[in-house]
């Protein structure tokens, strides 16, 4: 009954014409750098956040918020009519989706996606509405060593489902851990690294590093290669699946949601490894396997329906325990900051308009997607037209006058410049940008809480096994960091990495 | 790859000295009571043990001892042009000013990297320019350089 009230506190928030607009906004948005390969919802929502400084907090997330799940909406578009994936988590979506295009079924594969990642969106919302508040009162019993021990296997996931080298990831989580405590030190008030330069102290701003390592290395990738798009000209016909298509859907989606909004709450896990699974899942049940690879409708429907579900699972981790799972889920962290808000099992309690107002958006926002997407199929096939040599400086400026607006600082700017060359290099060199700024974001909070168990226990470093959560948190993390002396499991990762 | 590896593995490797020096500056403190380093200084040391064993791994893998240069066939000049025309944009802006910067800025790009028409570069780089000014400046309340010329 609790959730039905507060569900309905939540709307009374998110029906606000204001917050209706930037919901709006959000989503149109998402979908249109969903649908525009080389910008992601990461360079997008942080691209944004300034904009956010003059709005208020519950506006600001709800329109971040609808960033996210709507480029998972939109990136099917592109993956179906271009084969090419409009962001990371529609790559599988390219596999049947585009086959089914070509087969002149390219409206049932755009409509099973839509109406898939509604379900699944709203399941997705309906299990963060019965969860979040369970977990946030277990939550309020955590001490520092219990969140040092859970960010450290947050860490520990995302880094063993990185793809390619363990070593890398792990390399690059410790670059991002150090970077994060550039700055003042919380604690005593000492400036660390910041080698005299004002605009230091205050730390690396999240924006610039994750435009950087984002957005500018992405473009500069893309710049060295000729990206081929063949969008395909055909009449898109009936968006609406037909009877059969239903059918041979509905398990799919059931078990992609699911499936999707598990891995969501997961450290790490995500939307772009859900997707992947899901596909894997759905070619073994399958009584017809053979089919998958070309036009198979499960093979879009059950990847579609699990990344949506596991962006709304991402929520739950960042809004009851504060800790986020994934690099979008740490730029809301980002965002609540600088809207004066932590989120955490307390946010519930202490601002239960703002909690369930964002809830309540996110199924408006699906209402919204669904509406939207359906008759605007058209008009992002022609925003697919804009060739790429001239989207790409448009993209830049736009990053540009992001990074500058955070703190009208062009010396961000240089730092978005630098990081894009950092990006660049990595992305040669196989190195993955996203252990490193989860790390970064975790990093001021993980020191913070060491230090505080630390000096809470009088340097007793056991007080992190003697308490069980903690001690659970570790023994998963040691093992999933030395899995690869271990044949089994070594070979599991690398299927998923393969599969990825 | 595998010179890509042993060159970034030295890279990291550098860091994670540099990160124990400066932890070490800037004091361990007591394990009842870690100072401001403590943390840096024991990532540094855990970057190290990474960076050999990235080296190792990369020395022991004869396999891929003659795989192609990572820069080999790739456009990889176009990037590099890119990011100096950028800086230099950066540079000019609280100078020139935003609105003159930019179109400066969009006009090289859309003349050089992969060349339009005149009158797609000079209508793009001017409308686009005029489109971001109106949305970020006029409707978002964005401060932006205003430059010489005194529009921001």
């Amino acid at each position: 009954m609790d959730i039905l009230a507060n569900l309905m506190l939540g709307f009374s928030v998110a029906l606000q014409p204001i917050n209706l607009l930037y919901c709006f906004i959000g989503v149109f948005i998402g979908t249109l750098i969903g649908v525009l390969p080389g910008i992601g919802p990461v360079a997008a929502m942080s691209l944004l956040l300034p904009v956010t400084f003059n709005i208020t907090p519950e506006a600001a997330i709800i329109m971040l918020a609808g960033i996210y799940y709507g480029s998972m909406y939109g990136g099917s578009t592109t993956a179906i009519l271009v084969n090419i994936p409009g962001e990371a988590a529609s790559v599988v979506t390219c596999l049947d989706g585009h086959q089914m295009a070509r087969q002149g079924r390219a409206g049932p594969a755009l409509g099973i996606s839509a109406f898939g990642s509604f379900i699944a969106g709203t399941l997705a919302i309906v299990g963060l509405m019965l969860m979040a508040p369970t977990l946030a009162r277990w939550a309020v019993k955590f001490g520092p060593a219990e969140y040092f021990s859970l960010m450290v296997l947050g860490l520990s996931i995302l880094v063993y489902l990185s793809h390619g080298s363990l070593i890398k990831a792990l390399a690059m989580a410790a670059v991002g851990l150090v970077l994060g405590l550039i700055g003042i030190d919380s604690i005593n008030a000492m400036p660390r690294l910041t080698f005299g330069k004002l605009e230091l102290l205050d730390g690396l701003g999240l924006v610039p590093l994750v435009m950087g390592l984002f957005g500018i290395a992405e473009i500069l990738v893309n710049l060295e290669q000729k990206i081929a798009r063949e969008i395909f000209d055909t009449r898109l016909g009936s968006l609406l699946p037909t009877k059969e298509d239903w059918k041979e859907s509905a398990a799919p989606i059931a078990r992609g949601s699911l499936l999707g909004f598990l891995l969501g709450i997961l450290p790490g896990g995500g939307a772009v490894l859900s997707s992947f699974i899901s596909y894997a899942v759905e070619k073994r049940v399958s009584k017809t396997p053979e089919n998958f690879g070309k036009g198979a409708i499960a093979g879009v429907a059950g990847p579609e329906a699990a990344n949506n579900a596991a962006a709304g699972g991402g929520f739950i981790p960042l809004m009851t325990l504060g800790i986020p799972p994934n690099v979008v889920m740490a730029l809301l962290l980002g965002a609540f900051i600088v809207h004066g808000l932590q989120p955490g099992p307390l946010l519930m309690t202490q601002k239960p308009d703002l909690f369930w107002g964002i809830v309540a958006s996110m199924y408006i926002g699906n209402v919204m997607l669904l509406v939207l997407n359906l008759p605007l199929i058209g008009m992002w096939v022609q925003v697919l037209r804009v060739p790429y040599a001239i989207l790409f400086p448009l993209i830049l400026l736009f990053c540009v006058i992001g990074v500058y607006s955070v703190a009208n600082a062009i010396f961000d700017v240089y730092l978005m410049i630098g990081f894009g060359v950092v990006g660049y290099v990595m992305k040669k060199l196989e190195f993955e940008p996203a252990p490193l700024v989860l790390a970064f974001v975790l990093g001021p909070l993980l020191e913070n809480n060491l230090r505080k168990a630390l000096i809470l226990s009088q340097g007793d470093f056991s007080t992190f096994l003697s308490r069980p959560i903690s001690a659970v948190c570790l023994a998963v993390a040691a093992l999933l960091l030395l899995s690869p002396l271990l044949p089994r499991l070594r070979a599991t990762r690398e299927v998923v990495a393969k599969e990825e | 790859m595998r010179n890509g590896n042993i060159a970034s593995g030295l890279a990291l490797a550098a860091l994670g000295v540099f990160f124990i020096v400066e932890g070490q500056d800037l004091g361990l403190g007591r394990i009842s009571d870690p100072g401001s380093g403590f943390m840096m200084f024991w990532v540094g040391w855990i970057l190290m043990a990474f960076s050999v064993a990235l080296i190792v791994t990369a020395w022991r893998d004869e396999t891929r001892a003659n795989d192609r240069s990572i820069w080999a066939g790739r456009r990889w000049h176009k990037a590099a042009y890119v990011v100096a025309v950028m800086a230099l944009y950066a540079w000019a802006m609280p100078t020139i000013g935003f609105v003159a910067a930019t179109i400066l800025f969009l006009l090289v790009l859309f003349k050089t990297v992969e060349p339009q028409s005149w009158p797609v570069a000079l209508i793009g780089s001017a409308g686009s320019t005029a489109v971001a000014w109106l949305l970020f400046v006029k409707a978002l309340g964005t401060q932006l350089p205003a430059g010489v010329l005194g529009i921001g």
